[in-house]
């Protein structure tokens, strides 16, 4: 009997199409779509990626792949995992990534206990990532060789103990010829478009959905000063929700120059505005961290990624628990934003691990 | 895939296409290959198939020929019920009573219904799964003089309980109230006459028993108003215009007759299998529990299980990988286990993971496949809870 892999289907193209390389590969596939929030009030007739119709379309998908396909209802490990949390972070006036969450705990974790449970051998996603073997015998999440479609920034919080048993098909893969691929195998979901929003804020509202979640008159939801760094009152916002470090749009005008979210502070039911210059940062503190490679020690040069697509960073380690640490950037940066993840890499290029950006300075 | 021959145990998704239905539907097919409103020989060939897969079916039901009105399904039929009835008294504020274990069909269709003005009730049930039939009396209460239809489903598609209906229509009649029922799962199973169960309205579908996929029927005395769910010809009285498809019903009727021809046996032998599949289980699966089992009176070709500590999709691939085909509940949406409305509604608490797993039986289900079907979900549960327990990697 061939080799078992559970293959994590949402229903876009690139999980598609890592199913069928693992079929063409030899591999014995069953496609697993996680069912993470409930689709019972999405109208009829609307398109919505991770809704019923990325359930359909894995679900087609697999049919056309000839492998088994189930949806797996991880809906209340998500709602404390994933959606808990990005209610808390942005009530503490922190900018989280639920897909880090989701894929630490949900993807990574809960799915794989699937995957014992089917007794296969591995679990495949479609992310741009890959696995590498390094020389102490382990194995490193390494970045994928499309640099442009990277997607390791979201993946630095898988267990380590993990890693052996994953498959990124399309790690060596560039995005166009995994659309070709799709069209070639007559998937239905070849010419999906990309998704960027938040699964389980398909409006993309989620200062709406946090509405939804938080008291009426939480700082996060509820009407509080905007100010300069030196405490002066210059306007008034809806929420602190609605701003994050580094953002220009919807600030009061009339200054001499551009002026930029500097700080969220909640318990004050402030929005600290300031000037470019005020946003740069040269040091930041993780925290919630994990390591997938030895822990690099106080010194040791890295490469940091502070948010998605934003360029690597040389940096030096100022000190680093086994649950978080602190690094001097090699020179000042702008919006370093906590919620935010920062990744540290090797000189290989191979993940050593990342936190939750706490603080910056 | 194991190379042991594939068991088929979810007859009530589907119940494949009789073989006897397939010759009619193509025998028919060359005499009624044509449009039955057509005024010509051709046509009166199609329409004369037409008619005599009616009567065959009104036959069955012991229900007039003209109240048989043929649908493109259950869902068809059951809007066309509910949403029918409704719309019929469209500003006077109608009442809908549905139990809260209705098929999604009458569920989503007394929603849309009460969305258009309607009040809707929705009856409990107990944790067998049967509406008491004081509540019925409760809610019929309120409804004064306006017009009401009561619709619950002659036996639950889910977990097999079935519903009092005698008393049910009984009670709604004697308000003043319409009756519909969902006899989808009930239909060839169990006994069903419209003579026994004086319903004003009666839903059955094809492919349940063996017929084709794509054709129902809503059986309706001759009195009841019901508004159109979509207009043009006079096709089925005008309640569900549009081309009707002889050679199906022609192959539906002809499935009705085989289930209807075959059920005592079945009656005789199913509950067997059940029983025997729901020992094996018991006996294997620590903790088991068997949906419905209190009930006065069960699906015989239905068994419904739940697995504490492990989760539907694990158990259903494992199964679908052994070459075992069930489903958890209702097969309808999108391929998602769970959440089952009817679980809910019968005060099951829910707290971690709980593996809902239906079994259900068709013509030629032998002993063998149950107990091979029974083996293989004791080992896959075994298999899932033991990597459920473990830490994880």
């Amino acid at each position: 009997m061939s080799r078992s892999v559970l293959c994590a289907m949402s229903g876009g193209v690139d999980s598609s199409v890592a199913a069928a390389l693992l079929v063409e590969a030899g591999w014995r596939v069953i496609g697993a779509t996680v069912k993470t929030f409930c689709y019972a009030d999405v109208p009829a007739g609307t398109r919505s990626c991770c809704g019923l119709e990325g359930i359909a379309d894995a679900r087609a998908v697999a049919a056309r792949l000839g492998v088994p396909h189930q949806v797996f209802d991880l809906e209340d490990d998500f709602t404390r995992d994933v959606i808990e949390d990005f209610v808390a972070e942005h009530a503490a006036g922190r900018t989280p990534i639920p897909c880090v969450r989701c894929n630490s705990f949900t993807k990574f974790r809960d799915l794989v206990r699937r995957a014992d449970a089917l007794d296969c051998e591995f679990l495949a996603t479609g992310h741009y990532a890959r696995t590498v073997p390094a020389d102490d015998g382990t194995v490193r999440l390494a970045r994928a060789a499309d640099d442009g479609k990277d997607q390791t920034y979201f993946l630095w919080g898988i267990e380590r103990g993990v890693l052996p048993r994953l498959a990124f098909p399309l790690g060596e893969a560039r995005k166009s010829e995994v659309r070709a691929r799709a069209r070639e195998l007559g998937l239905v979901t070849a010419d999906k478009p990309e998704s960027f929003e938040i699964c389980f804020v398909p409006d993309g509202d989620h200062v709406g959905f946090l509405r939804r979640r938080l008291p009426r008159a939480h700082p996060a939801v509820s009407a509080g000063p905007i100010v300069l760094e030196d405490g002066t009152r210059v306007g008034e916002h809806a929420g602190t929700a609605g701003f994050t470090v580094g953002q220009r749009k919807g600030l009061p005008g009339g200054f001499p120059e551009p002026m930029f979210v500097v700080e969220v502070r909640p318990t004050a039911r402030e929005v600290v505005i300031g000037p470019r210059a005020s946003l740069a940062r040269s040091q930041l503190v993780a925290e919630r961290g994990n390591w997938l490679a030895p822990r690099p020690g106080a010194g040791r040069e890295v490469e940091v990624r502070i948010r998605h697509r934003a360029p690597l960073v040389p940096a030096v380690v100022e000190a680093s628990g086994p649950d978080g640490f602190t690094l001097a950037l090699s020179a000042p940066r702008e919006a370093v934003t906590p919620g935010q993840s920062a990744v540290l890499y090797g000189e290989d290029g191979s993940v050593l691990g990342g936190g939750v950006i706490t603080a910056a300075a | 895939m194991s190379n042991a021959p594939r068991i088929y145990l979810d007859h009530a998704a589907t119940s494949p296409l009789r073989p006897e239905a397939r010759a009619v539907r193509e025998a028919c097919a060359d005499v009624a290959d044509a449009n039955p409103a057509s005024a010509h020989g051709f046509g009166r060939a199609a329409l004369d198939v037409l008619e005599r897969a009616r009567q065959g079916l009104a036959d069955l039901l012991e229900a007039p020929r003209d109240g048989i009105l043929f649908t493109s399904g259950g869902t068809a039929s059951d809007n066309l019920a509910v949403l029918g009835f409704s719309r019929a008294h469209a500003g006077q504020r109608p009442l809908v009573v549905v139990s809260a274990v209705e098929h999604k069909a009458v569920l989503g269709a007394a929603r849309r219904a009460a969305a258009e003005g309607a009040e809707l009730v929705v009856l409990p049930v107990g944790p067998d799964g049967a509406v008491d039939p004081v509540d019925l009396e409760h809610a019929l209460d309120g409804a004064d003089d306006r017009p009401a239809l009561v619709s619950v489903m002659w036996a639950n598609n889910e977990i097999g309980t079935v519903q009092p209906v005698a008393d049910l229509c009984r009670i709604a009649r004697a308000r003043g109230a319409r009756f519909h029922t969902d006899a989808v799962q009930a239909f060839g199973k169990i006994p069903v006459s419209l003579a026994e169960v004086p319903a004003d309205l009666l839903t059955v579908t094809a492919h349940k028993i063996g017929g084709p996929v794509g054709i129902g029927l809503l059986a309706r005395r001759e009195d009841v108003p019901l508004e159109p769910l979509c207009y043009g010809g006079t096709q089925e009285n005008g309640l569900w215009p549009g081309t009707q498809d002889a050679a199906a019903a022609a192959a539906f009727a002809e499935a009705a007759r085989l289930a209807v021809a075959e059920r005592p046996d079945a009656a005789a032998r199913w509950p067997r299998l059940r029983e025997a599949l729901a020992a094996e289980l018991r006996d294997g699966i620590e903790g088991l529990v068997v949906h419905a089992e209190g009930a006065a009176a069960r699906l015989p070709h239905l068994l419904s299980v739940g697995v504490p500590g492990v989760d539907s999709a694990t158990l259903l691939v494992a199964l679908d990988m052994a070459g075992v085909a069930v489903s958890s509940g209702s097969a309808c949406g999108s391929g998602s286990s769970s959440g089952s409305h009817v679980l809910a509604a019968l005060g099951r608490e829910r707290s971690g993971p709980y593996a809902v797993i239906r079994f259900s039986f068709g013509p030629a289900t032998t002993s063998e496949e149950v107990r091979r079907a029974a083996a293989t979900t004791v080992r896959a549960a075994a298999r899932a809870r033991s990597a459920g327990s473990a830490s994880p990697a």
